[in-house]
C-alpha cells in the first residue's frame, strides 16, 4: 500500500484542513441580536445576569456572550477592521481600552442616548465618549489566612521571610501584573515615568517567589490549590476564592489600592441601536447591584449602590472607597508596555 | 481546482500577509528588514528560539522512545489490548490544552499526586518543585504529542509483514537482532511522520509552557502572544512567526535527511 499521498489526496486534504481552521466567526447578525464578550467565570455570570438577561426580557432580543479576555478582544477587532467585528460590545481593560481607541476599532458614543451615563461617578469618567466603565476593581493582597499567621498590612509585607517561597506574582502582560509592577514602584517612589523601583522590588522578593503567570486566573487557580498561598489579586478574584471557603481573605494594603476600571465599548460595524442598549443597562442601579454581589463581586460605577454588609471595603462602591483608590496614567503606561514586557522577559526569573 | 484555489487562499494568503508585515516597520517608509535585523541580533530573542527547538527535539525524542514500544505492542497484541492502549493514549485528545495542561498542575503541584505519594511513602521530606519547571514542562509537552507520535507508528508497522522479523530469525538473528535490523528501519517512514507531527506541534506549543511553566518560562509562542495580542506590535509578531516558521522548516527538512541514511530502498512496506 502506498504511503505516499496523492497530489490530489493532499489538496482536498489541506482545503478541508484551512476550512476547518477558518473559524465559523459570529452568527449572521439579525436585527435582533447582540454580541458582547466577558471575561469568563465571575464576569461572563454577572454580565449575563446583570445585563443580558434583564435586556433580552426588556427588549425581546438575544445576547450572545462570549469569553474573550480584553487583549485578544482588542487584537481581533483590529484584524477584522472594515469587516464585521467579533462582537458588538466589548469588555475590555483600561490599557487595552486605550490602545483600541488609538487603532480607532470603537464608536464615538452618542452619550445622550445613554441616560444612566449620568450617574458614573466623577473619577471613573471618561475624557473622551469612546466607552463607559462598567465595573471597578482595586488591586490588594489575597492570602490564605488557614495556612499563613502574619496578616500583611501594607505591600512592604510582602517581603516578611513568613511568606518565603509562598508568592505568586503575574506579568505586565495583563492588567494585573502591570498594575502590581507599578505599586511595588510607588513604594519607592517610582511610578508611570519611572519604574525602575518597580523592578528592583520584584528582583528583590524574586527569592520569595514560588510562581508567576502571565494569566491572573492561573493564579488564581494556584492560589485555590495552595500553590501559592499569598498573591497580589483583584478584589473580585480574591473574593471569589474566599467564598469557596479556602480561607482566601483580601488585603487592601494601608498605602491604599489602585483602582483597574473595566470598559464597555462599541465596535463599529456593530449593531448600534442595540449596543447602545447594552451599555445603557450595564448602567442602570438594580444591575449594578446584581453586579456588585455574588459571584462576580465588581465594584460598581455609579453612585448609590449599596453593597452587602460583608462585602464592604472589599467591594468598592462608597465614595470613602473611591477616596482610597487611585488611577493610573494609562496613555503614558501604554507607550511603556512593550518595554517593561521585554524587561521583565530578560531580566525577572523565578 | 477549487481545492487548489481554497488552499491558495487560506494558505498562500496569510503566510503572504505574514510576509508583509514583517517587511514594514513603524516609522520606516517602504520595505525594511529591520525587524529581522532587530530580533536576529537580540541575544535574549536568539536564546528563546534556541530553547524552543531544543525542547521540542527532546520531547520528540522522548514520544518516540515511549510510543515505539507502545506501537509494536499494539501491533503483536489482541483486540482487547489494543483497544486499550488507544483508549488511553487518546483520551485526552478529546479535552481541551488547558484541561491538559490544568491537569498537570494538579499532578506536579506541590500538593500535587507525586508529591503527595513521595512524601506519603517516606521518600522525601519536603515537596519537590516538580511544577514551574523544564522537566515539567517537558514531560507534560511528551504526553500530550504522544498520540501524535503513536498513531503514525502504529499505522507504519501495521504494514510491516511480520514474517519478515521471523524470517530474519529463522535465519540465525537473535530476537533483537532481528527486531533492530529488520523491523525499526523497515519503520522510519512512520517514524519520520510521527516526528514531524510531534515536533511541529510541540515547537508551536502556546498554553502548556504558559501554564506548566509558569509566566517567566518564555518560548517562541510566548514572545509571539505578546507582540500580536498585548502590545499589537504586528510587525514584530509576524517576523517572529516567520523566522520560527524558516527554522522549523530547516529542522523537519535535516531530520528527513538524517532518516534516509537509516531506512532501506524500499519505498513501500
Amino acid at each position: 500500500m502506498q504511503t505516499k499521498l496523492s497530489r490530489r489526496e493532499v489538496l482536498v486534504g489541506g482545503t478541508a484542513a484551512a476550512l476547518a481552521a477558518a473559524a465559523p466567526g459570529r452568527v449572521a447578525a439579525q436585527a435582533k441580536e447582540l454580541v458582547a464578550n466577558t471575561y469568563g467565570g465571575g464576569w461572563e455570570a454577572g454580565h449575563r445576569a446583570g445585563i443580558a438577561q434583564p435586556l433580552e426580557k426588556r427588549l425581546g432580543i438575544k445576547v450572545t456572550l462570549v469569553s474573550m479576555l480584553a487583549a485578544e478582544l482588542v487584537a481581533r477587532t483590529k484584524a477584522a477592521a472594515g469587516g464585521r467585528p467579533p462582537v458588538d460590545v466589548a469588555l475590555v481593560d483600561d490599557g487595552p481600552f486605550l490602545l483600541a481607541i488609538k487603532e480607532d476599532v470603537f464608536h464615538r458614543l452618542p452619550m445622550d442616548r445613554i441616560p444612566n451615563a449620568k450617574r458614573i461617578y466623577a473619577k471613573y469618567r471618561p475624557k473622551e465618549p469612546f466607552g463607559v466603565p462598567i465595573g471597578a476593581s482595586q488591586i490588594g493582597i489575597a492570602y490564605n489566612s488557614k495556612t499563613l499567621k502574619t496578616r500583611p498590612a501594607s505591600w512592604a509585607d510582602l517581603w516578611n521571610p513568613e511568606y518565603k517561597g509562598r508568592i505568586g506574582l503575574s506579568t505586565p502582560a495583563s492588567t494585573l501584573g502591570t498594575v502590581t509592577l507599578l505599586s511595588f514602584a510607588s513604594l519607592k517612589g517610582g511610578n508611570e515615568g519611572n519604574i525602575e523601583p518597580g523592578f528592583e522590588a520584584v528582583k528583590s522578593l524574586l527569592p520569595s517567589v514560588s510562581s508567576i503567570q502571565a494569566v491572573p486566573a492561573n493564579l488564581r487557580t494556584l492560589l485555590e490549590r495552595g500553590e501559592i498561598d499569598i498573591a497580589p489579586m483583584w478584589h473580585h478574584d480574591t473574593t471569589i476564592v474566599k467564598m469557596k471557603g479556602t480561607g482566601v481573605e483580601f488585603v487592601l494594603p494601608k498605602e491604599g489600592g489602585i483602582a483597574g476600571l473595566a470598559w464597555l465599548a462599541i465596535t463599529k460595524g456593530a449593531n448600534t441601536d442595540l449596543a447602545i442598549e447594552y451599555l445603557n443597562q450595564g448602567l442602570d442601579p438594580d444591575s449594578q447591584k446584581l453586579m456588585a454581589g455574588a459571584p462576580s463581586y465588581i465594584g460598581p460605577v455609579i453612585e448609590g449602590v449599596e453593597v452587602a454588609p460583608e462585602l464592604r471595603g472589599i467591594v468598592p462602591a462608597t465614595p470613602a472607597d473611591l477616596e482610597r483608590l487611585k488611577t493610573l496614567d494609562w496613555p503614558k503606561i501604554n507607550t511603556q508596555r512593550a518595554d517593561w514586557i521585554a524587561r521583565w522577559n530578560r531580566e525577572i526569573k523565578v | 481546482m477549487p481545492a487548489t484555489l481554497f488552499l491558495l487562499v487560506y494558505f498562500a494568503v496569510p503566510l503572504g500577509m505574514l510576509f508583509f508585515w514583517s517587511v514594514r516597520a513603524r516609522g520606516v517608509p517602504g520595505l525594511t528588514l529591520i525587524n529581522f535585523r532587530t530580533l536576529l541580533s537580540d541575544p535574549f530573542f536568539l536564546q528563546t528560539l534556541w530553547l524552543s527547538v531544543r525542547l521540542s527535539l527532546e520531547v520528540t525524542v522522548i514520544t518516540l522512545v515511549l510510543g515505539f514500544p507502545l506501537a509494536y505492542l499494539y501491533t503483536r497484541l489482541g483486540a482487547g489490548w489494543r483497544l486499550t492502549i488507544l483508549f488511553v493514549t487518546l483520551l485526552p485528545l478529546l479535552t481541551s490544552a488547558v484541561v491538559r495542561s490544568f491537569a498537570w498542575i494538579v499532578i506536579l503541584g506541590k500538593q500535587g499526586l507525586v508529591n503527595t505519594v513521595l512524601m506519603g511513602s517516606g521518600l522525601l521530606e519536603a515537596p519537590a518543585k516538580l511544577l514551574f519547571t523544564v522537566d515539567g514542562v517537558r514531560v507534560a509537552l511528551a504526553q500530550v504529542q504522544l498520540p501524535f507520535m503513536l498513531l503514525p507508528l502504529i499505522n507504519a508497522l501495521e504494514q510491516l509483514d511480520p514474517s519478515l522479523e521471523q524470517a530474519a530469525v529463522s535465519l540465525g538473528a537473535s530476537q533483537a537482532r532481528a527486531f533492530f535490523k529488520v523491523t525499526v528501519p523497515l519503520s522510519t517512514p512512520g517514524v519520520v511522520a510521527g516526528a514531524i507531527l510531534s515536533f511541529a506541534l510541540t515547537i508551536s506549543a502556546f498554553i502548556t509552557p504558559a501554564m506548566v511553566g509558569g509566566g517567566s518560562f518564555i518560548v517562541m509562542p510566548t514572545l509571539i502572544y505578546q507582540s500580536a495580542i498585548v502590545t499589537l506590535d504586528w510587525s514584530t509578531a509576524a517576523t517572529t512567526a516567520l523566522i520560527l516558521l524558516v527554522v522549523a522548516l530547516a529542522v523537519v527538512w535535516g531530520g528527513m535527511m538524517l532518516a534516509r541514511r537509516f531506512r532501506y530502498g524500499v519505498e513501500h512496506a
